[in-house]
């Protein structure tokens, strides 16, 4: 199903969590709300679910505006942070409870319904553990059983409100993957909401960011990444060094990468600065360097490959040179 | 170095035993003595008189009343506080914090203040005492009455017990629900309401405690007309005040078997609540095997 959203917005008390935002999400897509919290994100979800409204705008599916319709009617499904299950409800009850609560004739029958419920518990890798009650689960088994729960209704769109939010790291990553291969498979127009961006970059088709009730930048994983359209995207994006008005041919700030930054003992360009190294930090494949600046007192953070540290035998105090391989700019131009 | 340790996070015994033997004196004290002597007294003249006290017509009247405004407030009390804690626990709306006090008003207004405003309302002189008189309606010196001081004094307690439960639990297992197709009455039934059961239980069990026991609030409104508007505390007072001890005792210890009643019930209600969790354990464990 396709959705549009238009001018949305949304005031609480003096905060304006909404402030005009418009997106549109076609069909069979999987879409990533990113942002730092408080940025409006839970709230556009929770609009689009029909939980929460908006002072203007309007929000449409498939051409067909549903802002007169109940949360009922709009046919979402819901995954929420902390899973929301019934707690005093087994697994099965749980899944099934979306087709129970049908009027009578448009109800399933028990076979049909239990047919159903095993069907997406298999599909969540969790078939056997349907007589188990939701505090006997891990928190990765209840967010799944909270899926199947959404999907049992055979929903039009699928809204997951920060979905790994509450996992510990590696559990999260291994859902992450499994959500986009589940998303792949069932095909159904998905929006989530997370403020993590490597989660956005990993899983979504597209990404919005949102940053104070306004959206920053729409596009691809890539593009957000590779192409950010404003300093808080670049920032929200990853670490940053900011040069002011110290490179050449750049006005202004320009903003670098630490992986970006090259760092050798010796001088290789006359543009190159010189700094001194004043904290090692060794983080697996590559090691964080300090670099305090020797004109300018400035602390630059640089990332360089474990290999490359060793060979270059770092220690701290020792005097280097460094230079940065990508310059961003926002007023438009790279230099290299 | 353990011992060392050990010196510092124990008491030493002696203090322990003053600790203990300070407690133990004081519910003995304050809670058993008088409930030993409510016995002793009720039971004196022996069993023949016990029952005979206890059948005798306005004893008899003052029980059945006691327990008519308990079926009539503590049921009024369950909808109005499950609805009340509804709203304060999941929903925010202006005057909310005002609606909370209100709820706590009566812990904190003496029940005699509880049962004067009733008959400055509704009491010949009161405010609309004309208007009743000639509609024909007594409430004051009546049962609707004491119906009404009983609800006034009683209705904290079920929404007590249920606004932090309600609270803690939060919104988004009724939003689920809801987000599942689930109608708002068959949201409560199957979700709110299975959540809530245990505190529900408690909240009306202790409710239902006081709406019995009452006397301040009760007794303003009452008029102590024997046989018709005094329920058993009142009767209790009235008994005693005749020098007629014996059956005072033994109406009181209609009260005290329905006060350890109370207990055992409520502790019956949260062995179950235990147990419901262990089953519910078990239940997954052999789901796993």
């Amino acid at each position: 199903m396709q959705i549009q959203v238009e001018n949305l917005v949304k005031t609480y008390k003096n905060f304006r969590a909404l402030d005009n935002v418009s997106v549109d999400i076609s069909h069979g897509e999987l879409l990533a709300l990113l942002g730092p919290s408080g940025c409006g994100k839970t709230t556009l979800l929770r609009i689009i679910a029909g939980l929460d409204f908006p002072d203007s705008g309007a929000i449409r599916f498939d051409g067909t505006d549903v802002q007169t319709l109940s949360v009922k009617d709009r046919n979402v499904g819901f995954v929420f942070q902390h899973y929301a299950l019934f707690r005093h409800m087994t697994i099965f009850d749980n899944v099934a409870f979306g087709l129970k609560v049908r009027k009578r004739s448009e109800r399933p029958s028990k076979r049909e319904i239990r047919e159903r419920v095993m069907e997406l518990l298999s599909l969540v890798q969790l078939a056997n553990l349907e007589d188990r009650y939701p505090h006997q689960l891990s928190g990765g088994q209840r967010q799944r059983v909270a899926l199947a729960r959404a999907l049992a209704v055979r929903p039009r769109v699928l809204l997951l409100d920060e979905p790994f939010g509450a996992l510990d790291a590696q559990v999260r990553k291994e859902l992450r993957r499994w959500l986009r291969k589940l998303h792949d498979e069932i095909q159904i127009t998905s929006i989530f909401v997370t403020h993590d961006q490597e989660e956005a970059l990993e899983v979504a088709d597209r990404v919005v960011i949102l940053n104070k009730g306004r959206v920053e930048q729409i596009g691809s994983p890539d593009e957000v990444y590779r192409n950010p359209k404003t300093p808080f995207v670049y920032q929200f994006m990853g670490n940053v060094n900011l040069f002011h008005g110290r490179i050449e041919g750049i006005q202004g700030m320009g903003y670098v990468r630490p992986h970006e930054i090259e760092v050798d003992r010796q001088q290789k360009f006359p543009s190159d600065f010189s700094g001194i190294i004043e904290g090692i930090q060794p983080l697996g494949p590559y090691t964080r360097l300090t670099l305090k600046d020797e004109t300018t007192g400035q602390l630059v953070e640089a990332e360089v490959p474990y290999e490359t540290g060793k060979v270059l035998g770092l220690n701290i105090g020792m005097a280097v040179f460094y230079r940065p391989r990508n310059v961003q700019t926002f007023d438009g131009d790279y230099v290299i | 170095m353990t011992q060392g340790q050990r010196s510092y996070l124990h008491e030493p015994l002696w203090l322990k035993a003053v600790f203990i033997a300070f407690a133990v004196l004081f519910l003995t004290a304050l809670l058993g003595l008088p409930l030993y002597e409510i016995f002793t007294q009720a039971f004196q003249k022996g069993l023949d008189f016990y029952f005979e006290a206890l059948g005798d017509a306005v004893t008899l009247a003052s029980i059945k009343l006691t327990l008519l405004v308990a079926a009539i407030s503590v049921p009024l009390n369950l909808v109005f506080g499950v609805v009340a804690a509804y709203a304060i626990a999941k929903f925010d709306f202006r005057g909310k914090s005002l609606l909370v006090s209100l709820i706590d008003l009566p812990f904190s207004v003496s029940p005699v203040i509880a049962g004067l405003i009733y008959v400055l309302l509704f009491g010949l002189q009161g405010w609309f005492g004309g208007a009743l008189k000639s509609a024909g309606i007594q409430i004051i010196f009546a049962v609707p009455g004491i119906v009404l001081a009983t609800i006034f004094v009683t209705f904290p307690f079920v929404a007590r017990e249920l606004i932090p439960l309600m609270e803690e639990q939060g919104r988004s297992e009724e939003e689920a629900a809801l987000m599942l197709g689930a109608s708002p009455l068959k949201m409560f039934f199957m979700v709110t309401l299975p959540n809530i059961k245990w505190g529900l239980i408690y909240g009306v069990i202790l409710c239902n405690a006081r709406a019995m026991g009452e006397f301040g609030a009760v007794s303003v409104v009452s008029g102590h007309i024997r046989g018709e508007t005094t329920t058993m505390p009142l009767h209790v007072e009235i008994l005693y005040n005749e020098y007629n001890f014996t059956a005072a005792f033994a109406v009181a210890s209609l009260l005290a078997f329905l006060a350890l009643a109370t207990l055992l019930v409520k502790t019956a209600v949260e062995i179950r609540a235990r147990l419901a969790q262990r089953q519910r354990l078990q239940a997954g464990a052999e789901g796993l095997s």
